[in-house]
């Protein structure tokens, strides 16, 4: 499921649950972009669709999702007929397609600003946050797993296995929680509430208010990748390959550092971007509960407030941006496997 | 005494399972000295690979190691089974090396080449890295790889199956080991490659006077490059002895039965006739004209069961379409077994597939019983197909494992039940008991899952479901190729009293010339989807009229190392006279 | 080896199992055999400690005996996750092979909408639901199912696309079984331990889902509660040290969702034998 936090494919079915890999092998990797590119374009259709669904799905239709609840019959009748309602559903979309396309979604009426505006603002917060999450919990999951997978079978993998499930069993916001009794009401080491401002630079500014969410977002991934990277590790840890190397003479560590190490990193590169809406969801959770001011929170006050052309333009722009975000992980997978990579000459 | 290059003495090999140990070497013993060339051979299960691996200490921690193994260092010999892992990873390479089965994956895929054979000999030396990298192409040129400054830049993926086993031979050959150790390292390739490789490794062995300790199930492969033969079986070894020894007159009854049960190679006069055709010739394929007609008995009238008139078939790959095989003619006659023959890539699957109405034909027809498969749709489509059998090469994959024996083998029954109507459960299971029989497996199979069965069970189950409905055609695409041969020979001899006592017509599909030879009455050569020759298997295997069809001929290898001899030599004469092996 | 001892043998399945089975005993018996007030708000005996005035696990900020809450959210988190699981793995299931067993167009379409679907993040997809339907059990139920069958649906298109080029599939073709045969008896037996694993798992997920739903407030209304809002309720508490309103539910989701994973894990040991040489 694509649930929040929640990735089960994830710590298990790593493989199957993958989206269906686009083998480039034989196309070549031209082709392969073509194809992929392809394939993402129809994916945001898609979404749109949803995305356009959801608009009319609200109670008392768009002109009041947008006008809020408050509006009276006269003016939802002008909004109607000042914004095409009254036209056919397949005209009405194709004209919501063409504003989403030029970066009009509407005006919040919560905030008193464009949703572009108020999601411009905010996105690249969002994206520090769950790129930070990203690159420690990747710093932690790779030697884990690589650990884990060498030790295979032994009481350290074991217990860390169990530990991976457990963590992964963690509701985001609980282990925000107990973090925020130890590490900021018992211990005082790290602030419970993150930085605020309205620039990443007021953001950064503050590092110690970032210890706390940023580590909150990395253990799910952690519990996650860690997995993926063992179980990764283990297929390549069988292959003749390794067998080769070893009987050149190469060391164990080396063969495991230099051969076998580039080889599972290639798959557990393309299930980032499977993974990306996983982290959004999470980022959500964290920024509610540490009250960084992303996206997520963001999102959260417009629900509090059924401010629906916030909502739905937020839904909108993380779609892309997790549609956007796996085909780089895709491509950046088919450029670090040579088998692919070689119909770029 | 101080030519031995490896002593193993008294090795037992036991491995830690689930259900207990158990033991793959039981305490064998032997010797490889300078330049000798000594062969392991054995079926699976005999020990023969385990024996190798635990050479280099290779074996996996499963794995319970006794007594020793020991490889000449210079003067002195170190014993590998008490040698610690940190001091193994000098030995390996620099002392002894090894060469793999797999070449499609024993090369890493991200590295190129040049670096893999080059990591090899920076190891063991303390050399600049840019020597390494020219030693590494002067190495990959000596193993054959043409271009070699190019090719170190490539990776595996770019390389053929044949080229990808000399890069691991060059890796095998960086440091000038002593020994080198060979784990079927041609049980992969295809038979034109395999002679191939086999010349490079002789030529390697006495060029360097390097030992080769070569692991192999195929006697062939024995008598083309050994110069002493250790049978395994069961974990021991059984027989010992110089080449011509062991495969001319084995001592041991197992050694007798592994050598009976291996199909006769063409003979090897045959090969001369071919070749010296073609010297006349001079030009080769192209000369010789158009694909034969195929060739039919004279005044055969049997029925034509399978027909395939001008069939060109192709699949898709990624969106652009991929021709496999091309204008194909064929004819099966009841009673008449065809055997297809090709090597990998020339197309002899897609075909039985389309015989089988998997597969359309983009151009032609498929008549099955003078009804093209292709057109026919609904229920005139099941009755025709009630009417063939199919057996697959893969014993596990052929039989659902959900599905109890018996439901396997009834299968066909439940689909077209018989003579148009449904049979009761106790007429099924009285079928399905007769089918049993016929072909060997005790009753009471039919109440067990499929993984209760070895490989050569399984395929005889297969062959009893293929059987049920009696059909009027057999499609049996590489029926034996994943066994042992002495199974083999049991399942291809269920094979052929069946098919004298129902009749059937078959297509035979396989890319083992000895099967084809003494299975089949006629056979069709395919070359890279195309037809190359076809005829009696007798004519057509004594007198190839076409050059490739010889070269093939001349590829497989034969269990005798006096005519192997000869057979080489033939081989390396047509190769002269513009084979484009 | 019969698949109980396969299972029996992976012992964290089996301590998954019996938390799993303490847990469903807990949230249906504890009622019955520890009656509390769950309706009625006591202002007067608000955040009390645990041990205090009879309450084992203390009160929350309206009254209610925390232990007997327990129980009660319980319920609705366990069933909400079961019965959601069990839609999504319905659905998806279906879908999947659908898709892998027609392939072609067919297949390409119905899997860019799992595409899309995946793309919105869950969370974000269900908060704007509930925005749009009021938030009750049933409703919490089909909402998530439909959420969450996105998952099962690529990994059952997978295993159908796998199961499909198999020999014995390709062989019953060539007999000329028809489609609908080749599905009943071969395709889906073959699929159908993937799916009891992936099911399990499914749960897990739909439990933690419901958590997070009720944790951001847009759950299910009081006075129905469920393990995630009593967190939402408890976290207002927590700079006062209130630690009761935070541990148990925390954990009880924590655990349960635990023990799912090791008996889906344990099950596939079990599945994973099918086929294997003995």
């Amino acid at each position: 499921m694509t649930t929040a936090i929640p990735a089960r494919s994830g710590a298990v079915e790593a493989g199957a649950a993958a989206p269906a890999p686009v083998r480039a092998a034989r196309g070549g990797f031209g082709r392969f972009l073509i194809r992929r590119v392809l394939q993402a374009l129809a994916v945001i259709l898609v979404v749109s669709v949803i995305v356009f669904a959801l608009l009319h799905a609200l109670p008392g239709g768009p002109a009041r999702g947008v006008l809020g609840q408050q509006a009276t019959p006269e003016q939802i009748a002008a909004f109607e007929a000042a914004n095409g309602l009254d036209q056919p559903v397949v005209l009405q979309y194709l004209s919501f397609l063409g504003r989403s396309l030029t970066g009009d979604l509407g005006e919040s009426y919560l905030l008193n600003q464009s949703v572009s505006d108020a999601i411009a603002l905010r996105l690249p917060k969002t994206l520090l946050l769950t790129g930070l999450s990203l690159v420690v919990a990747v710093l932690v999951a790779v030697p884990a797993g690589i650990y884990q997978a060498v030790r295979r079978n032994r009481a350290v993998d074991y217990w860390l296995s169990t530990l991976a499930i457990v963590a992964y069993s963690t509701p985001t916001f609980f282990l925000g929680m107990l973090l925020i009794l130890l590490l900021s009401q018992n211990a005082g080491l790290f602030p419970a509430a993150a930085p605020q401002g309205t620039g990443i630079a007021e953001v950064l500014a503050q590092p110690a208010g970032l210890v706390l969410p940023v580590l909150t977002g990395a253990v799910p991934i952690v519990a996650t990748f860690s997995r993926y990277m063992r179980s990764s590790t283990l297929d390549n840890l069988g292959e003749d390959y390794v067998r080769t190397a070893r009987a050149k003479g190469t060391a164990y560590r080396r063969v495991v550092l230099r051969h076998v190490l580039r080889n599972s990193l290639t798959p557990v590169v393309a299930m980032l971007g499977y993974y990306l809406p996983v982290m959004f969801g999470g980022a959500l959770v964290v920024e509610q509960l540490f009250n960084y001011p992303g996206m997520g929170l963001l999102f959260w006050s417009a629900a509090q407030s059924s401010d629906f052309p916030e909502l739905l333009g937020c839904v909108l722009v993380i779609s892309v941006a997790t549609v956007v975000g796996s085909l780089l992980a895709d491509l950046l997978q088919a450029l670090l496997d040579p088998r692919t990579r070689g119909g770029l000459r | 005494m101080s030519d031995v290059v490896l002593r193993i003495a008294d090795l037992n090999v036991t491995f830690d399972t689930d259900s207990g140990e158990v033991p793959a070497v039981r305490g064998i013993d032997l010797e490889v000295r300078r330049g000798r060339v000594v062969a392991l051979v054995g079926e699976s299960g005999s020990g023969k690979s385990v024996t190798s691996l635990s050479v280099l200490g290779l074996l996996p921690a499963t794995a319970r190691v006794s007594g020793s193994v020991e490889l000449a260092d210079g003067e002195a010999l170190r014993d590998v089974v008490s040698t610690p892992e940190e001091q193994l990873v000098d030995l390996r390479g620099r002392v002894a090396s090894m060469v793999f089965q797999e070449p499609m994956t024993a090369l890493n895929p991200t590295m190129t080449l040049g670096d893999q054979v080059a990591e090899a000999v920076l190891n063991h030396e303390r050399v600049p890295r840019a020597l390494a990298r020219e030693r590494a192409v002067e190495l990959l040129r000596s193993v054959g790889i043409p271009e070699p400054e190019r090719r170190a830049g490539q990776y595996p993926h770019e390389l053929s199956g044949g080229q990808r086993q000399r890069v691991v031979i060059a890796v095998a050959l960086a440091c000038e080991p002593r020994l080198i150790v060979a784990d079927e390292p041609t049980t992969a390739l295809d038979v034109t490659v395999q002679a191939g490789i086999l010349d490079l490794l002789r030529e390697l062995v006495a060029q360097h006077d390097t030992a080769l300790l070569l692991v192999t199930h195929n006697m062939g492969v024995v008598a083309d490059l050994a110069d002493e033969v250790a049978v395994m079986s069961g974990g021991r070894i059984v027989e010992h002895g110089p080449v011509e020894q062991v495969l001319l007159a084995p001592a041991h009854e197992y050694t007798r039965a592994l050598l009976d049960a291996v199909p006769a190679a063409p003979p090897a006069s045959t090969v001369s006739v071919g070749a010296g055709s073609v010297g006349a010739g001079s030009v080769g394929a192209a000369s010789v004209g158009a694909a034969a007609p195929p060739a039919e008995g004279p005044g055969d009238d049997r029925e034509i069961v399978l027909d395939l008139r001008g069939v060109s078939l192709e699949y898709r790959v990624q969106g652009r379409h991929v021709r496999a095989v091309e204008n194909l003619d064929l004819t099966v006659r009841a009673g008449e077994m065809l055997g297809l023959v090709g090597e990998s890539g020339s197309g002899k699957s897609t075909a039985g597939r389309a015989c089988l109405g998997l597969l359309a034909p983009s151009e032609g027809e498929v008549l099955l019983l003078g009804t093209s498969v292709a057109r026919a749709r609904g229920r005139a489509r099941r009755r025709l197909l009630a009417d063939v059998g199919v057996v697959f090469q893969d014993p596990g994959g052929s039989l659902d494992p959900r599905r109890l024996v018996g439901e396997s083998i009834a299968e066909p029954l439940a689909i077209h039940g018989r003579d148009g109507r449904r049979l009761s459960p106790a007429e099924k299971r009285a079928r399905v008991r007769e089918l049993l029989d016929a072909v060997r497996l005790p009753a009471g199979a039919e109440r067990r899952y499929p993984h209760e069965f070895s490989g050569g069970q399984r395929q005889r189950i297969g062959l009893a479901r293929a059987l049920a409905l009696r059909p009027r055609l057999l499609v049996a695409d590489e029926p034996t190729s994943a066994l042992d041969v002495s199974v083999q020979a049991e399942v291809l001899q269920v094979l052929r009293d069946l098919h004298a006592e129902l009749g059937f017509g078959c297509l035979f599909i396989s890319h083992d010339l000895g099967v084809v030879h003494e299975l089949t009455d006629r056979v069709a050569v395919l070359r890279s989807g195309r037809l190359v020759e076809s005829g009696a298997t007798a004519e057509v295997f004594s007198a190839p009229r076409e050059l490739y069809t010889a070269e093939l001929l001349a590829s497989v290898p034969t269990p005798d190392p006096v005519a192997q001899r000869e057979r080489r030599a033939a081989r390396l004469r047509l190769a002269g006279t513009g084979g484009d092996l | 080896m019969t698949g109980l001892r396969r299972f029996a043998r992976n012992r964290l399945a089996v301590v998954g199992a019996v938390a799993l089975a303490v847990l469903v005993l807990f949230v249906l018996v504890g009622p019955l055999v520890y009656p509390t007030e769950q309706v009625a708000t006591d202002l007067g005996a608000a955040n009390l400690p645990p041990g205090v005035d009879g309450h084992p696990l203390g009160t929350d900020a309206l009254g209610y005996d925390n232990l007997g809450r327990l129980t009660v959210a319980g319920r609705v988190s366990l069933l909400v996750g079961v019965l959601a699981g069990a839609l999504a793995t319905v659905v998806g299931t279906l879908w999947g092979a659908v898709a892998g067993y027609v392939g072609g167009v067919v297949d390409a379409v119905m899997m860019r909408v799992v595409d899309a679907g995946i793309a919105i993040p869950a969370i974000f997809l269900l908060l704007v639901l509930s925005t749009i339907v009021r938030p009750t059990v049933g409703m919490m139920i089909v909402v998530l199912g439909l959420v969450s069958w996105l998952v099962p649906a690529r990994l059952i298109r997978a295993e159908a696309l796998s199961v499909r080029t198999r020999d014995y599939v390709v062989a019953a073709r060539a007999m000329g079984a028809t489609h609908r045969r080749t599905v009943l008896t071969h395709v889906i037996p073959n699929t159908v331990g993937t799916v009891v694993v992936n099911a399990t798992f499914q749960v897990a997920d739909a439990i933690l889902l419901v958590a997070y739903i009720s944790f951001l407030g847009m759950g299910v209304q009081p006075p129905t509660t469920d393990w995630g809002a009593m967190l939402n309720d408890g976290i207002n508490y927590i700079y006062q040290g209130a630690w009761w309103l935070i541990l148990p539910p925390g954990l009880a989701i924590v655990i349960v969702v635990c023990a799912l994973n090791f008996v889906g894990d344990g099950l596939r040991d079990v599945v994973d034998v099918k086929g294997r040489t003995a």
